[in-house]
């Protein structure tokens, strides 16, 4: 003969239902990382002295003055980082330009080995 | 008699036969519980930049929120720009570290954001880390 449940299962199933629910909507699943950012004073001070600029426009790319494409950019970044991996590297992306494309270049500067990548503000009324 | 009648059109062994969606609820729960993280949502809501950065966020003092149309927002209200660095003083005078976390939504022109680093750094803020969302694998 089958035994008897003491409690019977529908309200326990509510209850669970119910946490269920909140649990789902509630949880993030998000993965938050971080960057940390310099930033460099758009006059250039001594502390910067020497570091590669990297100006990102709207559609191109300029490092120190010459426009190049990215991997052009990233092969000679490699380049002065290996030379001397304290290289320091200056971000200026012109107004206008999405923050996630000014992070993925700094992925990419990062992972071509640049150890110190900060932003700077490109002058007002640009 | 101590429980109620059956209905007869139940059949005497429900109970056993949901037993296997309890199990999977059940599952399903502790899932949630413990895989998902409980954490207060942001007022606005912000998609961060994707980033293969590995770095954890750890503690932080004081959160810049910075929303798609560039609205900025500290401990959740809506702040100036221009009255950020004097709403930010005071928080940074006195706390232990100093470290600033920006969740600055993908979208948001580079440029403002420089900008408020600016002023954060002029607060007396130690770290700025950006928050950014790990890029999902391929």
């Amino acid at each position: 003969m089958r035994r008897r449940a003491i409690i019977s299962m529908t309200p326990l199933i509510d209850v669970v239902f119910i946490l269920l629910v909140f649990f789902m909507l509630a949880s993030s699943f998000m993965d938050w990382r971080t960057l940390e950012l310099g930033v460099a004073k758009a006059g250039g001070t001594g502390k910067m002295a020497g570091a590669m600029l990297v100006e990102l426009r709207g559609d191109d790319l300029r490092l120190s003055g010459r426009t190049m494409s990215e991997d052009d950019v990233l092969q000679t970044l490699r380049q002065r980082f290996h030379a001397d991996p304290a290289q320091k590297v200056l971000v200026k992306p012109a107004p206008g330009v999405p923050l996630q494309r000014a992070v993925a270049l700094i992925d990419r500067i990062a992972a071509a080995g640049g150890k110190e990548v900060s932003f700077v503000a490109s002058p007002e009324g640009r | 008699m101590m429980f109620f009648d059956q209905p007869s059109r139940r059949r005497p062994d429900d109970d056993q036969r949901v037993m296997p969606l309890i199990n999977v609820v059940f599952l399903l729960l502790i899932f949630f519980m413990v895989a998902g993280q409980l954490s207060k949502t942001d007022p606005v809501q912000i998609d961060p930049p994707l980033s293969e950065s590995d770095k954890d966020p750890g503690e932080h003092l004081v959160q810049v929120l910075i929303a798609k149309d560039g609205r900025l927002l500290l401990r959740g209200e809506e702040v100036a720009f221009g009255d950020l660095g004097a709403r930010l003083g005071g928080a940074l005078r006195d706390g232990a570290g100093k470290i600033v976390h920006v969740k600055a939504d993908g979208a948001v022109d580079a440029a403002q954001v420089i900008r408020v680093l600016d002023v954060l750094k002029a607060a007396g803020a130690e770290k700025v880390k950006l928050l950014t969302s790990a890029r999902q694998a391929p």
